[in-house]
């Protein structure tokens, strides 16, 4: 389940949504319809066209990685049940939730169940403005669009601002006695402070002890006290955002300064070491850092850290890879190419569906590289798409009185060509 | 969906088997193992194995498993070459050996219980899967840990 900024619901936290609110039938909101309701019974509809074999719309990011042999949130997530794509049918019916998947079908796709899994959306409140970003992710973004008209109105507020309906969604956690893992989102998880008050909350309740949490955060903040709450979980799934280690990481992931970053990264490794966290380096490869994601890897690689993009990028379109002319995209493709083959040790012989497995971390790399080459050699060209890009970068880079050129000059004559 | 995958309902109608395959060797075929082969407290074989010789069974998909293999009557100072070795174990296309011995508990006239595939002593080495196979499977692979309802 997830909960969006603006309290939507969400029965998967990959649903394709383009990043924004839906605004049809599936979109309830913890302002109006009770989290309970929603996944006991609003969700039949969709747990019915589960069980009869149809796809889900909904779903099309994760066929798309599939497509290209990227380990997709819905691998993932059957994992966790114990069903497995490639063995789906004897996994299926071995799965522990077979009884339950028959109770449900018996209820027409209603279920007596209480969610076990979150990504909990706490608000868009950042202090970094990602030029990929939206801002219904960044509160800084959102002033942004807001002042150079992009948007008209600023996001709402998010639910997790509501006293109310923070202690409402608390109390569902605290009465969820199978809840196991927790992934928290911002914004910035680390200045929201909604973060801080369910931590807390858990571990008034021993809830910390069962429970895992995840989170991701920007690489730009410390917050020691956090850190001391995090440190009385079960287990930590940490993901740090980063683009690449070169200068254009400071473009993409405005106004971050790439040394500062670096910096905050080591202290981090440095935490998750003495509490024994899983950590992983977390990507969102676009047009302007894919050339630099070789580099990325190199380093989760020697540090043997774990590296991981949620999907592929789709939002916004014109900051996909697909922009890139094919030949650009077979240097990129083949320097990974030679890369994994220096690796070839660790080259996995079946897919690795669980992306946290500390033993597998140098091929589970090694593996998400050839999903990117798969990806870079495979998806079509979109050039029509870079005259929004050219748009959509100039309005940006006049409030920010910086200069893509100055990061990656590399593209200067495609860009030029869109109109730069 | 996949297009050859069946939906809910037509998996609900689909009783599944699996394979267990066990290849013993005795190690010398000058002095033949006296050997027991009990599979889910079926004996399969009693009797000396004379060469390299396959045994399966099958079990239905969601039953515990314990695969019992036993030497007996060996005269430590007369054969002390008598052994078995299993060469094989696949359940499911699976094979456990030797990845997987150290999961097998191996109980002799000896006391000495390292993980092994070439059981030299008298008594039994017992694999034993107190839960249906594929979910013991994930867990031995490394495939983290599984919700339940």
């Amino acid at each position: 389940m997830r909960i969006n900024s603006d309290g939507t619901f969400r029965y998967c936290r990959w649903m394709k949504t383009h990043g924004l609110p839906a605004h049809d039938d599936t979109d309830y909101n913890i302002n109006q319809t009770s989290i309970l309701e929603y996944f006991k019974k609003k969700l039949s509809n969709v747990r019915m066209k589960m069980l009869h074999g149809e796809s889900i719309s909904e779903c099309s990011s994760c066929y798309l990685m599939e497509e290209h042999e990227k380990v997709s949130g819905r691998q993932k997530q059957l994992l966790k049940t114990g069903i497995h794509l490639n063995e789906f049918e004897k996994t299926f019916q071995s799965s522990a939730f077979l009884n339950e998947f028959k109770k449900s079908a018996k209820l027409n796709g209603e279920t007596n169940l209480l969610p076990q899994d979150w990504q909990i959306d706490l608000g868009n409140f950042c202090n970094s403005a990602c030029v990929f970003c939206s801002p219904y992710s960044s509160s800084k973004l959102a002033a942004e669009f807001k002042k150079l008209g992009l948007i008209e109105q600023l996001p709402k507020k998010s639910w997790a601002d509501n006293p109310a309906l923070l202690e409402n969604f608390i109390d569902i956690l605290l009465n969820s006695k199978k809840l196991a893992y927790l992934h928290f989102l911002g914004g910035e998880t680390m200045i929201t402070p909604a973060f801080k008050k369910i931590l807390k909350r858990l571990i008034e309740v021993g809830i910390n002890k069962n429970a895992s949490i995840g989170f991701t955060t920007n690489l730009t903040v410390w917050d020691q006290e956090i850190i001391d709450l995090l440190s009385q979980y079960r287990e930590i799934n940490l993901g740090m955002s980063i683009e690449c280690l070169h200068p254009v990481n400071d473009y993409l992931r405005w106004p971050s300064k790439i040394d500062d970053v670096k910096k905050i990264l080591e202290d981090w490794l440095d935490v998750a070491k003495k509490n024994q966290w899983l950590v992983q380096l977390r990507t969102t490869p676009t047009i302007f850092s894919v050339g630099h994601l070789i580099e990325l890897y190199k380093y989760a690689f020697e540090k043997n850290i774990g590296i991981e993009s949620c999907n592929f990028l789709y939002n916004p379109e014109f900051m996909k890879v697909s922009l890139l002319p094919k030949a650009t995209r077979n240097i990129i493709s083949k320097d990974l190419s030679y890369w994994i083959q220096s690796h070839a040790d660790y080259v996995s012989e079946g897919q690795i569906v669980n992306t946290r497995d500390p033993n597998q971390v140098r091929k589970y790399i090694l593996q998400d590289a050839q999903s990117y080459i798969n990806y870079l050699n495979n998806v079509s060209e979109e050039t029509h798409l870079w005259k929004d890009l050219v748009t959509y970068i100039k309005k940006l880079e006049s409030s920010r009185k910086n200069n893509i050129l100055d990061y990656a000059p590399e593209y200067e004559k495609l860009l030029r060509a869109a109109g730069y | 969906m996949h297009p050859n995958m069946k939906n809910f309902y037509e998996l609900l109608d689909t009783k599944k088997q699996i394979d267990i395959c066990l290849k013993l060797s005795p190690a010398d075929v000058t002095h033949t193992p006296d050997t027991k082969i009990i599979i889910n407290e079926r004996s399969y074989f009693n009797g000396k194995l004379l060469e390299q010789t396959s045994f399966t069974h099958n079990v239905e998909l969601l039953e515990n498993i314990d695969i019992k293999i036993e030497l007996s009557n060996k005269n430590y100072k007369i054969t002390s070459g008598k052994a078995i070795v299993i060469e094989s174990l696949k359940i499911d296309e699976f094979e456990l050996i030797p990845k997987w011995t150290q999961l097998a508990t191996y109980k002799n006239d000896q006391d000495i219980s390292q993980p092994t595939n070439y059981l030299g002593f008298n008594g039994i080495w017992n694999l034993k899967i107190d839960e249906p196979f594929y979910r013991w499977k994930h867990k031995i692979n490394g495939h983290g840990w599984l919700l339940e309802p």
